[in-house]
């Protein structure tokens, strides 16, 4: 009887947790890597790496984790260390664990209290973009009223 | 098959690594990765991993592609679906039928010592 009231409280297959959802890639903290990494997936790396690391999305450095070496992905989180500079096309997001020293360029940094970060700041580094985003000057060519006011300085 | 074991960590299939991988924990290798493996502990090579690369390590098991040499200190499993050319160092080996394997077996308990054997000698 209890299988029958169990059935109807229960409910509808728990959501599994995000993260194991989206299948995201842990390295775990014994791994040394000396080379260059690339990835297409999201990863949470929590090993040590030195060289540099190539990534088309999320890449998190966990609290374990240290990179000597450049790091490219769209969004970065740095919950460990870090030496060497960040390229993020989207956001780097420095933790109150984390030790960075370098330079970091992306549209969007936030730098968490406590976090121990020494370099500088682009947050209008064309690199960032990656080439993706054209230059904004077409855009007035096409404007009519600029247009008018080139005739004009034509004529 | 044994994917969710405690605390494995997992190389991702979009995963590339060029370079020198070392590492004290177990492992599934489903990316690919070039260059050299020094493990101690157990490496599986997954069905969709591909490694061009010298590996070392406690354990061996392929279910995927390796072209290189393998040494273990316990043993190498190459499983059906697996796809190796290479020489295989260890005192347990073991390939299973079905599996596509060209190059020499070694079947000595001291795997570490390299030195000591031409590759291919078996043939």
């Amino acid at each position: 009887m209890s299988k029958g009231f169990d059935n109807k409280m229960a409910p509808p297959a728990p959501a599994p947790q995000r993260e194991v959802a989206t299948g995201t890639c842990v390295l775990g903290p014994t791994l040394h890597f000396k080379g260059e990494l690339y990835g297409e997936e999201d990863l949470e790396f929590q090993g040590q790496l030195e060289g540099s690391i190539e990534h088309t999305r999320s890449l998190s450095i966990g609290k374990d984790g240290g990179v000597t070496g450049n790091i490219r992905a769209k969004f970065v989180i740095v919950e460990g260390r870090v030496d060497g500079d960040i390229f993020a096309t989207e956001s780097v997001s420095i933790r109150a664990s984390a030790k960075v020293k370098g330079n970091i360029f992306a549209p969007r940094v936030g730098i968490a209290d406590g976090a121990n970060f020494s370099g500088s700041i682009d947050m209008n580094h064309k690199g960032a973009a990656a080439g993706t985003r054209p230059a904004t000057v077409q855009v007035t060519l096409s404007d009519p009223a600029a247009e008018r006011l080139l005739t004009k300085a034509a004529g | 098959m044994s994917t969710s074991n405690e605390r494995m960590s997992v190389f991702g299939p979009t995963l590339r690594f060029k370079g020198e991988l070392k590492a004290q924990e177990d492992i599934k290798i489903e990316g690919r990765i070039e260059g050299t493996i020094h493990h101690q502990q157990r490496v599986v090579v997954g069905a969709k991993g591909e490694v061009v690369a010298t590996l070392n390590a406690a354990q061996i098991d392929v279910d995927g592609k390796v072209v290189g040499d393998m040494s273990a200190k316990k043993s190498i499993k190459v499983n059906q679906s697996a796809i190796v050319r290479g020489n295989l160092r260890a005192p347990s080996v073991s390939i299973t039928e079905g599996a596509n394997f060209n190059g020499g077996v070694t079947m000595e308990s001291n795997a570490g010592s390299q030195g000591s054997s031409t590759p291919g000698a078996s043939r």
